[in-house]
């Protein structure tokens, strides 16, 4: 557990480090160290510096720290709402609902603010959607939520090729499709502060609920026996988790496979005990998502999306996780 | 904490068919009680009522001379500790964390376990000899330790009434053996244990007093050995039997053979 946030920290130093004006790590230190007053470097190499480290790479890798500990832990708290190692955090409907209000907000303005609100609201939207269908025949059970969520995930999907279909093919569905395969390019240090403080909280949020979460992964009747406010508990769990996944996703578009894959390395390395898991998987898919941004700047002369790297990565890493499974499910 | 429990005239029905009829049953400290029933006699749902995990549509359950509603959920916990059939959870907690779980109640649901709930879980264990088990993923042992584990996560809640769902299933002779040891042994330091069960002899093994449900009433609640006779077992299961005495007690024995009930 220790050893996550030194791996966190030196993967976001060596994210620093590379893009087309490669840094050293001693070059970054040193800004950071002039910065705080401790050393001195000439005004013009400062500016220099400012700019590459500040403002273009800086709320690059906050932005990819940021969503990979959101998908990670929220695709934890949901495999533990569902009691499925398998589900992930678009169960619910969160990710057809974010790309179709990305989508109508290329449609209507192409303004990114736009576009990250409809994603974001869109995405609450569905979820809402979702539990609602889930709920019109009185109290939802888990395969009632899967299928309420299966229900408003199939809605969106089409509302989104509605509005591919309009969307002007020589500047807004290039859009669109891009923004579907994920980038942490084009956002400004502003953005991902705002997003930061309800993703950091909202994750701190679920950790704490973790041990309750170990009684309601156990089921229903047994978490009430246990004093477990299991309704409760549950709906809190969905609408945190669902707020921090619907910011990433809006934040960064669709960035697939963290949310399933890194839950299951972080409890192949700490057990599932989810006071621990859940902190992990946010450490964890920090890392990972930072690591993955490297690749997608730096494998090809052009940047390749990074929702394409994480679904290539992913593939191979869910081989693995599979091979190593515990017994007691699949 | 908990002393006594109590269903008065409970009603419960799922759509048109009425599950409990008018059923009360009592559990206090210091007590077995069997329940006997045939399959979908309604013992589950009685369970599920007496635990407030569902709501009777008729009569109430009392806990501690209160109405069950009136306690928290937490002060149920502390006071009624529930030992479903030992299952495989989907995600392989270590044995030790899955009797920790039963510190919920005393501990709230927020806080990480303490050196007290600690020690309450080696205490768990160590009652029921599973001590060995400490490290190995719950999921990895066998069904017999499996409900074994349940028990210790209840002995480490601290309740004093215990309610066990047909806990002998899926057991082979020896745990089945063991368990009924162990349940007159929690019985005789103060625990009331209500147990449902499949096997008239082990009701008649342990049980201070044995309950029948058939159709939805309990048509019978008396002494173990005044309820579990010939005209009982034929109404509940149909099928024949005789009453043995020996040495070790009373037992059943069939008195169908195979080939009558081929017939």
């Amino acid at each position: 557990m220790s050893l996550l946030p030194a791996a966190l920290i030196a993967s976001a130093l060596l994210a620093m480090t590379i893009g087309r004006y490669p840094l050293s790590v001693g070059e970054i230190l040193g800004y950071a160290a002039a910065g705080l007053g401790l050393d001195d470097i000439p005004a013009d190499r400062a500016d220099m510096l400012h700019n590459v480290i500040v403002e273009i790479r800086l709320p690059r890798v906050m932005a990819a720290a940021l969503v990979g500990a959101a998908l990670a832990s929220s695709g934890a708290a949901f495999q533990a709402v569902f009691r499925n190692p398998l589900v992930s955090p678009g169960i619910l409907g969160v990710l057809g609902g974010a790309s179709f209000g990305a989508a109508l907000g290329i449609l209507l303005s192409g303004h990114w603010l736009v576009i990250q609100l409809s994603a974001f609201a869109m995405a609450l939207l569905a979820v809402g959607i979702g539990v609602g269908v889930a709920n019109l025949f009185g109290p939802a059970s888990i395969v009632m939520l899967v299928l309420g969520g299966m229900i408003s995930g199939a809605l969106f999907t089409s509302l989104l090729s509605i509005v591919k279909y309009t969307a002007d093919p020589n500047d807004q569905l290039p859009a669109i499709v891009y923004w579907l395969m994920g980038s942490l390019g084009n956002l400004d240090l502003r953005q991902v502060a705002f997003a930061g403080a309800p993703i950091i909280l909202g994750s701190a949020i679920l950790a704490a609920l973790g041990r309750a979460l170990d009684a309601l992964s156990m089921g229903d009747d047994e978490a009430r026996s246990l004093g477990v406010p299991v309704d409760l508990l549950r709906y809190t769990v969905i609408a945190l988790a669902t707020l921090i996944s619907a910011l990433s996703v809006s934040l960064a578009g669709m960035i697939g496979w963290v949310g399933l894959v890194v839950p299951h390395a972080a409890r192949m390395l700490l057990g599932p005990l989810n006071a621990r898991l859940l902190p992990a998987s946010a450490l964890l898919g920090a890392t990972f998502l930072i690591l993955a941004d490297c690749l997608a700047r730096s494998i090809a002369r052009a940047e390749v999306p990074i929702g394409v790297v994480t679904e290539l990565l992913g593939v191979p890493a869910f081989i693995l996780v599979l091979r190593h499974a515990r017994r007691g499910w699949l | 904490m908990g002393e006594r429990i109590e269903a008065c005239d409970l009603v419960f029905s799922r759509g048109p068919r009425r599950i409990l009829d008018r059923v009360s049953l009592t559990l206090k400290r210091g007590e077995i009680v069997a329940l006997l029933g045939a399959n979908g006699a309604g013992k589950s749902t009685l369970f599920r009522l007496l635990l407030g995990l569902a709501r009777p549509h008729g009569g109430a359950v009392r806990l501690d001379n209160a109405p069950l509603d009136s306690w928290s959920r937490r002060e149920v916990a502390r006071r009624i500790a529930y030992v479903p059939q030992g299952h495989a959870p989907p995600f392989p907690y270590l044995v030790e964390d899955v009797v920790a779980l039963g510190r919920i109640p005393e501990s709230g649901l927020l806080r990480a376990p303490g050196e007290a709930d600690r020690a309450a879980v080696r205490d768990a264990l160590a009652r029921l000899d599973l001590s060995r088990l400490v490290g190995r993923p719950y999921t990895e042992v066998s069904g017999g330790e499996r409900q074994l584990v349940m028990i210790a996560r209840a002995l480490a809640q601290g309740a004093r009434l215990f309610i066990l769902d047909e806990p002998m299933t899926g057991l082979d002779f020896g745990y089945q053996t063991r368990l009924l040891g162990l349940l007159r042994s929690l019985a005789t330091d103060g625990h009331g244990v209500l147990f449902s069960t499949h096997h008239p002899d082990h009701a008649l093994a342990i049980a201070d007093r044995v309950a029948v449900l058939h159709d939805g009433r309990v048509i019978a609640d008396s002494p173990a050995r005044s309820v579990i006779t010939a005209p009982i077992i034929r109404c509940i299961y149909g099928v024949e039997v005789e009453i043995v005495e020996d040495a070790s007690g009373a037992r059943i024995v069939s008195t169908n053979t195979v080939a009558d009930l081929q017939q």
